[in-house]
């Protein structure tokens, strides 16, 4: 077995398949995701300058193989017109949830509903914050972005966060409360 | 249900609480996946690129000979043959676009290979039934900038009033003079850049350089009308002003204009006591406020607005001018920038068709979010809106201002994806 592979899956390989489960929001995908993402590891490691941490530069390699993913799945016209815009655009899905957060309390896993809602961007910025909890500079090295934009994304990600929450409990606060109890 | 209310840190809590998801796959079998994955996308790797060089030959086969039957329609006539080039180009473009798209295809060969060649089949059919309205389709952004740059030539130069940190050389400091209008009603900071000496401080070259300002040029009042001697002490940060002799400042005017002008020279250089001197003699006539010795520190805490001031009617290009007043938030001082203040001459800066909503991001970050039918375009009375706006904020202490929600990305020389810095000083102005 390559020996950069076997040191990079120890060291990182749960972090950065929790951080693909949460962009792509699908288990299997996020599997599938993981090979490209080593392959694509392995062909660049010599070319790795240790100008960023190990650590960005997997997670910066990981958020371009799940954008990739969401491109493919939509049709070529889209990907012309949106092509404009991306930053902008919101990917839906329609994925179970997964057991893991099914457990969760219905704050929870309204919140993880909620991450759907908000676009790639925002959503990136909020898994690499707060679920892989990097700092606002690693955020920053892994996206090639400026500080500013972190903060102003992460600014944004949470206002339109409390705006889904709050649609969605006035909307179905009590039914979810429901099938909690039945459940 | 009642509304439940979320805070902020609350959301930030529940983010953080979102359950940790493991992989189970071991190391050895992810290794050998990943191995058989990258055997079958070295294997279909040749068929994409093969595909799609077949589509381009295809392409090209149908459009040349469409773009020749044009030709020979066109004759004399130089439009029609501006459009063939036109034509031309986009023909060529839409290739390319096409081969990045299969490119990238390419990279996700999971995807069954039959689809991706059917799709490409059914490709330059539909690319035919375009050619017909294919500037409407083609890359219509481009197509709008040209069409803009066509009415509009000058769009692409309108230049900011302030100084910004990208305009100062190594060598200059940047001078900031408060100098009166012709009703010695407002005060306007106009900045110069000069270039820095060694053995001078800031406040010696500020002396030196004031009899370099071209006020009448500038269509303002001026700056030292009785021809005083400035001497800064630099140890004990006192400020001499010397009067010629005989000097009586008889209009109230006059005086509280050299009032305002010294308080904000001592705002600004952090003097200690400015003293007034009549030909080397302690103490100056001053009108109605009698004989005056010296210059007191006045509180300057309160914020200011930046409004746009015109000196007469032929004046394109406004002068930004802030009024110190009473303010109690940056937001506040938005909405008093939609009126303007009549009695000074002070127009409004931000005009009544730009609504927009103010949020603090930080200490240093406003974000400044328009509203979807804020009239934002690339022309100099927007650009210098967004000046108004940036010198406010920077009064707020602020250093950047995001703006979001616009249709455009870029007002002169402002990005707008990017946050902009506020600007080092308002109304730049080049000294002989």
């Amino acid at each position: 077995m390559d020996s950069v592979f076997d040191e990079l899956y120890t060291k990182y390989h749960q972090d950065v398949f929790q951080f693909l489960f949460y962009m792509v929001r699908d288990r299997e995908l996020a599997e599938d995701l993981m090979q490209e993402v080593y392959i694509r590891v392995l062909k660049s490691y010599d070319k790795f300058e240790g100008k960023s941490s190990e650590k960005t530069w997997l997670f910066s390699i990981a958020r371009n193989v799940a954008i990739d993913s969401f491109r493919k799945q939509k049709g070529w016209k889209q990907k012309i017109i949106e092509k404009f815009d991306w930053s902008k655009q919101q990917i839906k899905d329609e994925h179970p949830m997964p057991e893991e957060v099914v457990m969760q309390s219905q704050e929870i896993q309204m919140i993880y509903r909620c991450m759907e809602k908000c676009s790639v961007d925002q959503r990136t910025v909020i898994i690499m914050r707060y679920i892989q909890e990097l700092s606002i500079a690693e955020t920053a090295a892994t996206l090639g972005w400026t500080e500013s934009k972190v903060k102003t994304t992460q600014h944004r990600a949470l206002k339109a966060l409390k705006k889904n929450m709050s649609d969605m409990w006035e909307k179905e606060g009590l039914n979810s409360e429901k099938t909690r109890l039945e459940r | 249900m009642k509304k439940q209310d979320w805070k902020d840190d609350h959301i930030e809590e529940l983010l953080k609480q979102l359950p940790k998801i493991t992989n189970h796959i071991s190391k050895q079998d992810m290794y050998q996946q990943m191995m058989i994955y990258k055997e079958q996308k070295k294997r279909k790797r040749w068929l994409t690129p093969s595909v799609a060089s077949a589509v381009a030959v295809l392409l090209l086969c149908i459009l040349v000979p469409t773009m020749i039957n044009f030709q020979d329609s066109a004759g004399s006539n130089i439009d029609d043959s501006e459009q063939e080039n036109q034509l031309a180009s986009n023909a060529t473009q839409q290739k390319e676009e096409n081969d990045e798209i299969t490119n990238d295809e390419s990279n996700h060969t999971q995807g069954n290979t039959e689809d991706i060649v059917k799709d490409e089949e059914v490709d330059p059919q539909e690319d035919i039934d375009q050619t017909g309205d294919i500037y409407a389709q083609n890359d219509q952004s481009e197509y709008t900038t040209a069409n803009d740059n066509n009415e509009q030539p000058v769009t692409q130069q309108i230049e900011p009033t302030a100084v910004y940190a990208e305009d100062i050389k190594d060598q200059e400091e940047v001078l900031t003079y408060s100098i009166p209008d012709h009703n010695v009603q407002n005060f306007i900071p106009i900045s110069v850049m000069v270039n820095k000496e060694a053995d001078l401080s800031k406040m010696e070259l500020f002396i030196n350089h004031m009899s370099d300002l071209k006020e009448a040029e500038w269509g303002l009042g001026e700056l030292n009308p009785f021809n005083a001697d400035f001497h800064y002490d630099t140890s004990n940060q006192v400020l001499a002003v010397d009067f010629p002799a005989a000097t009586n400042i008889s209009s109230s005017s006059q005086s509280e204009a050299i009032k305002e002008i010294l308080t904000d020279m001592m705002a600004d250089f952090n003097i200690e006591k400015i003293d007034l001197l009549t030909d080397g003699e302690q103490g100056v006539e001053m009108g109605n406020e009698g004989f005056t010795e010296k210059i007191d520190q006045v509180d300057t805490s309160n914020k200011s607005a930046y409004y746009f001031y015109y000196p007469n009617e032929e004046w394109t290009t406004p002068f930004l001018v802030p009024f110190r007043e009473k303010i109690n938030s940056v937001t506040d001082a938005f909405a008093a920038m939609k009126k303007g203040i009549e009695t000074y001459n002070l127009k409004a800066s931000i005009p009544n068709d730009i609504d927009f909503e103010t949020e603090v991001v930080s200490d240093e970050q406003l974000l400044i979010t328009f509203e979807d039918d804020a009239d934002i375009k690339n022309d100099e009375e927007t650009l210098y809106t967004i000046e108004a706006i940036l010198l406010t904020a920077k009064e707020f202490e602020y250093n950047e201002v995001k703006l979001e929600n616009t249709e455009i990305d870029q007002i002169g020389r402002f990005d707008l994806e990017k946050e902009i810095q506020v600007p080092v000083a308002p109304n730049k102005r080049d000294l002989p």
